[in-house]
């Protein structure tokens, strides 16, 4: 008797932990791991794993933030224009001053400020989000063109402690995404803010009319973007030994890209905070083992856009599957 | 109830569209004041060919933003098609097939993007985001980052030569343009994209499938897109796996400035051409005048965020001057405008 009640208890389990948004990814991201495994030479060496987390650490920082954004219902495509510009106020003020920690103040000061900005265009002016972000992609982009459009910036090793140092044998970029994540995990699970930001990208009226303060939730929820825009901006430039003003282009819809695999709907109200994680995780691998089995760089976006496409197919097809169930 | 509603459809237009035109004119006006030896009718049209392609592009987009969708895969299809055009002829097939080949590349992308959006009902933002990434890659593994080039002499006339001082690219878009706007203006096909625009679910239980016109607009953007292609192609006179990088937010921003919204339902041809005309001849005349041509991409995106503003709040404003008295909005929680659901109880009403 006891044991058919466990056993129906632990089918529905299991059942509930299928049906999280971010199921489908994670066996996904299981299977490529193991395959990667068996068929890659090399490909399970300590030396591979880190770099594949390093390189995944900018984008993971950034992702965890676009997450939350995606989850209010909002969305943001500046973080392209905005880590560039960040990465060079950062590496400016940090080979003026010496100071790299003043510098990474400084830097997270001006990420909240654009993060703002983006917050009261797409809140208090009532502008769309993707058109308000979209303004504040060209608008940063053109000054840091006009700034540094013919400098290439070389970092000395001061600057570059962000992205390419190690704290206890982990590198530093991992201890910030570390960082991140704990704090998002703990917004989502703890915080009543991470509770509100699911009731209004589920309904935004509902949540107004039980009293939560939805443009206050989705402000944050922009300068948490830029916040964590400045985190990443600090790796790039340890990360990057030469930079140009056109660093970052295209950052943005890497970040969108990594949030959706993970299984985060772009409708609103519905996605983990181990979403852009399994995401980042999940891209940087294939794209690794694209590398250690010698195809060419050109065919990255390629598959890009098949692995992609796939989640979506898979993403659409289970939607209606569901719909259909229930 | 058809007069009264031409009516307020023109005094939409008067607000709307004449405000563009005055724009344009303003500025092409102070630019000739300004920039000595810019203005001349040879120089202006000459200047149009960099704007062509993505104005093309425009059309379609317009048509995919009304209906409610989002296309962020126009770049790299622009790439997809110049390098099947370069890569076909390059491979022995004549010119005329190969660009044949180009214009089919472009529809099939289009239609790609369509059939998924329409019968999986993703969010077109994730779907083209995964076409932007897989038509760029496929370009790129084509042409392996190489250009082809050589084109025959006829080829580059299509996208250089001129007819008397107008140039035949410019004619193109002009003659699709006047298409696009009765499509959308005075068919049935254009009243049912507007109305999957504004209220999918409606349409739906009136009859007209909004799967098939999602299908319909994304495809014809993706012909469209042929069709520039093979006018750059042409143009530039060789063929990359690069071209187009970032025209998506080009043209995007031509049509929101136009005046269409990106929530759907509202849009037109008009508008997307004087947007893009207005923030073409700006970049051309920051250019002319030797300034860093930078500054062109800060002040588009402050004209992007400006015309959304005053787009937004075009009734309220409207209100404050007494030439729309008998509306004013207010945004709702979803983003969505109690606009649209006052002008049809307007009609209603009235019907």
């Amino acid at each position: 008797m006891s044991s058919s009640s466990a056993a129906v208890q632990d089918h529905s389990l299991l059942k509930q932990f299928a049906a999280r948004p971010d199921f489908p990814a994670l066996v996904f991201l299981l299977v490529v791991f193991v395959g990667f495994s068996l068929f890659v030479p090399s490909f399970w060496s300590l030396g591979n794993l880190v770099n594949t987390m390093r390189q995944t650490a900018p984008i993971a920082i950034v992702a965890l933030a676009v997450n939350q954004i995606i989850i209010a219902g909002e969305i943001d495509i500046s973080m392209g224009s905005m880590v560039a510009v960040l990465a060079f106020i950062f590496a400016g003020i940090s080979e003026a001053t010496g100071m790299p920690w003043l510098a990474m103040a400084i830097t997270l000061a001006c990420g909240g400020a654009f993060g703002s900005v983006n917050g009261v265009l797409a809140t208090v002016l009532g502008i769309p989000a993707i058109i308000a972000t979209l303004g504040t992609l060209m608008i940063l982009r053109g000054a840091l063109l006009i700034g540094a459009g013919s400098i290439t910036l070389y970092a000395s090793e001061a600057t570059r402690i962000f992205g390419n140092g190690r704290i206890v044998g982990v590198p530093v970029e991992v201890w910030i995404f570390l960082g991140v994540f704990v704090y998002f995990a703990l917004l989502a699970s703890q915080s009543r803010y991470g509770r509100r930001v699911l009731a209004v990208g589920g309904n935004a009226r509902a949540a107004r009319d039980i009293g939560i303060p939805v443009n206050a939730v989705r402000f944050w929820a922009y300068v948490q973007v830029g916040l964590c825009c400045a985190l990443a901006a600090p790796v790039f430039v340890g990360q990057v030994a030469a930079m140009t003003a056109n660093v970052g282009a295209g950052f943005e819809l890497k970040v969108i890209a990594t949030v959706v695999l993970g299984g985060t709907s772009l409708s609103g109200g519905r996605g983990t905070v181990l979403a852009p994680v399994i995401g980042a995780v999940l891209l940087s691998l294939i794209l690794n083992a694209t590398a250690l089995v010698r195809l060419p760089p050109t065919f990255e976006s390629l598959i890009l856009g098949v692995i992609i496409l796939i989640s979506v197919a898979f993403i659409g097809v289970r939607a209606r599957h569901q719909e259909r169930a229930s | 109830m058809s007069g009264l509603s031409a009516s307020t459809n023109w005094r939409r237009f008067k607000f709307g569209q004449l405000g563009l035109l005055a724009l344009f004119i303003g500025e092409i006006a102070l630019m000739s004041a300004l920039i000595p030896g810019y203005f001349s009718l040879d120089g202006l049209l000459f200047a149009s060919q960099g704007f062509v392609e993505a104005g093309i592009i425009a059309l379609g987009m317009t048509l995919v933003i009304v209906a409610g969708g989002l296309d962020i895969s126009v770049g790299s299809l622009l790439g997809l098609v110049v390098v099947a055009v370069g890569y076909s002829s390059h491979a022995g097939l004549p010119l005329p097939f190969a660009m044949v080949v180009g214009l089919l590349a472009g529809t099939a992308g289009g239609a790609l993007n369509g059939s998924i959006i329409a019968l999986l009902r993703m969010n077109p933002l994730v779907v083209t985001l995964g076409t932007f990434a897989l038509f760029r890659g496929i370009a790129l593994a084509i042409s392996n980052s190489l250009a082809v080039s050589g084109f025959p002499e006829w080829f580059q006339f299509l996208g250089q030569g001129t007819i008397g001082i107008v140039p035949i690219p410019l004619i193109v878009l002009v003659i699709l343009a006047v298409v696009f706007h009765i499509l959308l203006t005075q068919t049935l096909f254009g009243r049912v994209v507007y109305a999957v625009g504004s209220n999918a679910l409606a349409t739906q239980f009136s009859g007209r499938d909004p799967d098939r016109i999602r299908l319909a607009v994304y495809t014809l953007q993706g012909f469209l897109v042929g069709v520039a292609g093979i006018l750059y192609c042409a143009r530039v006179s060789s063929a990359r796996g690069t071209e187009g990088l970032g025209l998506e937010f080009v043209v995007i921003t031509m049509v929101i400035f136009g005046g269409a919204r990106i929530t759907g339902g509202h849009g037109s041809i008009t508008g997307t051409v004087l947007g893009g005309l207005i923030i073409w001849y700006l970049q051309d005349g920051i250019s002319f005048a030797g300034i860093r041509s930078d500054w062109g991409l800060v002040i588009t995106g402050l004209f992007l965020l400006a015309g959304v503003l005053f787009n937004e709040n075009r009734n309220a404003l409207g209100v404050m001057f007494g030439l729309l008295t008998d509306r004013h909005q207010s945004r709702d929680d979803d983003g969505s405008n109690t606009h649209e659901k006052q002008e049809e109880s307007h009609v209603e009403s009235t019907a």
